[in-house]
């Protein structure tokens, strides 16, 4: 900091809240309703979108404009706002798909990236990859995300380590495997995906680092720096005692 | 908590060790970024004076996150 003088650093700051203000980072949540959506983006970016276990918090398209605090630094007093594209309640009611679909294709062309959660649980992929067939000519800014994870069977997480069984593991190796290839299938083309779990933070790491490849080249430092989460954060306290001891 | 068996330890450092390496890739194309970025405002003069710091010359200017 001492190394940039006064002004190179008022230049600096200055070309980031242009940027920032003409051009603020947006993403496109896509996935049908319960499959964690706004809590991987709560756990990658400190954000706090509304999480619902039962019904969908709202049944309504949203552009959220999510402003997110800086807490120290010159730019303390500044906003930094990540817009998030999202149709919470996509897949629950077959009346109201077609109206989220017609505002995902406005839409979408114009966020940075297109993050698409699945759920680990869920088998049936018809209705994702029907919902992809209408938006395949985006496919080069897309990343899938397999959720929920833990959840996998036999459902026998490690708490203590905070990683899946090994078990678990080869069937999340399998499902990840599987919904690839459902998903070629249907652009005619590998795609990015990544099984994790945004309530233990696993894999998540692997989610964000794949998210920052396929954003635009000049796009990633936006992202990094909003990015609010280690890995390190999800490895209990106990573990790191452990690692530290054995030294 | 009981004590961690051998495997369970290594599992961890495993999986610690791939993370480690996913979140250098990302801080990594992040710099280029941010420097392809001031190139592209006119300020690659700076670039000379912050690469020491790498990524975290984001948050340490800014303070973001």
């Amino acid at each position: 900091m001492a190394d940039l003088t006064t002004a190179e650093f008022r230049q600096v700051r200055d070309a980031m809240r242009r940027t920032l203000t003409s051009s603020p980072p947006t993403i496109g949540l896509i996935g049908v309703s319960g499959t964690g959506k706004s809590s991987t983006v709560n756990a990658m970016f400190k954000t706090k979108l509304p999480v619902s276990h039962t019904v969908a918090c709202t049944k309504h398209f949203e552009r959220v404009d999510l402003r997110l605090a800086i807490h120290s630094g010159e730019m303390q007093s500044e906003e930094v706002r990540l817009h998030v594209i999202d149709a919470p309640g996509l897949g629950e009611d077959v009346s109201l798909d077609p109206a989220y679909l017609d505002m995902y294709k406005e839409q979408l062309p114009r966020v940075d990236v297109i993050l698409w959660i699945l759920s680990a649980r869920n088998r049936a992929m018809a209705l994702d990859q029907q919902y992809l067939a209408q938006f395949s000519a985006l496919a080069a800014k897309m990343v899938f995300g397999v959720n929920q994870v833990d959840l996998v069977h036999p459902m026998n997480w490690n708490e203590a380590i905070n990683l899946p069984s090994t078990l678990m593991e080869s069937y999340i190796e399998e499902i990840a495997a599987d919904r690839s290839a459902k998903l070629s299938n249907v652009i005619g083309a590998s795609v990015r995906l990544v099984p994790y779990s945004a309530v233990h933070g696993y894999n998540l790491e692997r989610l964000f680092t794949v998210l920052i490849a396929a954003l635009p080249e000049e796009r990633r430092w936006i992202f990094h720096g909003l990015k609010a989460f280690t890995y390190r954060d999800f490895i209990p306290d106990s573990v790191k005692r452990v690692l530290k001891h054995k030294r | 908590m009981g004590e961690l068996s051998e495997e369970e330890i290594g599992r961890v450092h495993q999986y610690l060790a791939s993370q480690e390496t996913l979140q250098r890739e990302a801080a990594l194309k992040s710099q280029e970024s941010f420097f392809s970025w001031l190139r592209k405002m006119s300020l690659g003069h700076i670039i000379g004076k912050i690469v020491d710091w790498g990524i975290l010359a984001i948050k340490k200017l800014f303070g973001w996150g």
